[in-house]
């Protein structure tokens, strides 16, 4: 019986799919930083476009 | 918290490359199945941390299902001291102790029993509110993985033992399928659905689905099963240098899935950050169009 090839398969098939899984976590962090990043810029945008906010006067 | 990460990191690559180690050079080979039986260093300790995993999804769950409403929270904590601690004192009792399946030791039951209200209490105190569902959606997800790895080297380990790659109508193998296609379903209700009860519903079915956990374990214990019989604990006849082998094995497992849960549970709380924040994009789009829409004589002046 090969049986080192069923035990060679059986750990790579393991660290495989934590591989696999790993790089959807990291993916998935890149993704929504950019989209975070993404969003933070399109404030600043806007609020340039808003221009400066007026001062209020304090009440008396 | 920052600094600690790399550091587990670190120590938890040199725990699992021990593991390798002790698996591949250490652990004495089978005198009957060979070389192909150290499958079990790996097939085991991730079936004990998808166990676990799930374990700690349906306390969660429950503790987010009754965090909503303070009577209920107050009703379940102590119906959960009652199963606990009553639980833990009734293996010991005659009549009890009689349907404990030989080579079970009440002790290892009672232990088992008392893990209950020890991680109800403990996951309670350390979470709170959303997190709770953060928890369990780490959880799941995490422990889908692990028991995805129980069955696809448990099939790899069969083929050149048992000579087939799946036994149908296996009750060990068929209830491990129905438990990974419950919380596979589980993922898919959180990741395609959009209602408000989404969360609920997932942590409903959590619990349901984590009924199925122990009917997996006992499995091998009350059927007969073409799975190996246990080989650890009181009916086990493993090899003690074999059995610490599977131990450490299992501790760096623990260590591994510790950290994936880590950063799954980080990744939630930076998916929900984005959610919102687009959530406040949007309303204040809603906001200015509403005020660009008014008629000029009530705008502000």
């Amino acid at each position: 019986m090969n049986a080192i090839k069923f035990l060679l398969a059986a750990y790579v098939a393991t660290w495989v799919i934590h591989g696999a899984y790993l790089g959807t976590l990291v993916r998935r962090f890149a993704r929504l930083r950019r989209e975070l990043r993404e969003l933070g810029e399109k404030q600043v945008d806007q609020r340039k476009y808003d221009g400066p906010v007026r001062q209020r006067t304090p009440l008396r | 918290m920052k600094r600690l990460f790399p550091i587990l990191s670190v120590v938890t690559a040199i725990l699992l490359a021990y593991a390798l180690y002790l698996a591949l050079a250490v652990a004495p080979t089978d005198a009957l199945q060979g070389d192909v039986y150290r499958i079990i260093y790996y097939h085991v300790p991730s079936a004990w941390t998808a166990f676990l995993l799930f374990f700690i999804n349906f306390i969660a769950s429950v503790q987010y299902l009754v965090s909503k409403k303070p009577s209920a929270r107050a009703i379940t904590k102590w119906i959960v001291i009652v199963i606990g601690v009553g639980g833990a004192i009734a293996t010991f009792l005659p009549p009890v102790r009689a349907q404990i399946p030989a080579g079970m030791e009440p002790s290892a039951v009672a232990t088992t029993v008392l893990a209950l209200p020890a991680f109800y209490f403990v996951i309670g105190w350390l979470f709170a509110g959303d997190r709770l569902d953060v928890l369990a959606v780490t959880t799941a997800e995490v422990g889908v993985v692990f028991c995805t790895i129980v069955l696809v080297t448990g099939p790899i380990w069969a083929r050149p033992v048992w000579g087939i790659w799946w036994a149908t109508g296996d009750i060990r193998l068929t209830s491990t399928l129905v438990l990974w296609l419950i919380y596979v379903s589980y993922l898919v209700l959180r990741r395609f659905s959009n209602s408000a009860q989404t969360q609920m519903m997932a942590a409903a079915l959590a619990v349901f689905g984590a009924l199925d956990v122990p009917l997996v374990y006992l499995s091998i214990w009350f059927f007969r099963t073409q799975h190996p019989q246990p080989v650890i604990g009181g009916g086990g006849s493993m090899d003690p240098k074999m059995l610490r082998v599977l131990e450490f094995s299992w501790l760096a497992f623990l260590c591994f899935a510790f950290l994936v849960c880590w950063s799954r549970f980080r990744l939630e709380l930076l998916r929900r950050e984005v959610e919102q924040a687009h959530a406040m994009e949007s309303l204040a789009g809603a906001a200015d169009s509403a005020k660009a829409s008014l008629p000029l004589s009530r705008s502000a002046p």
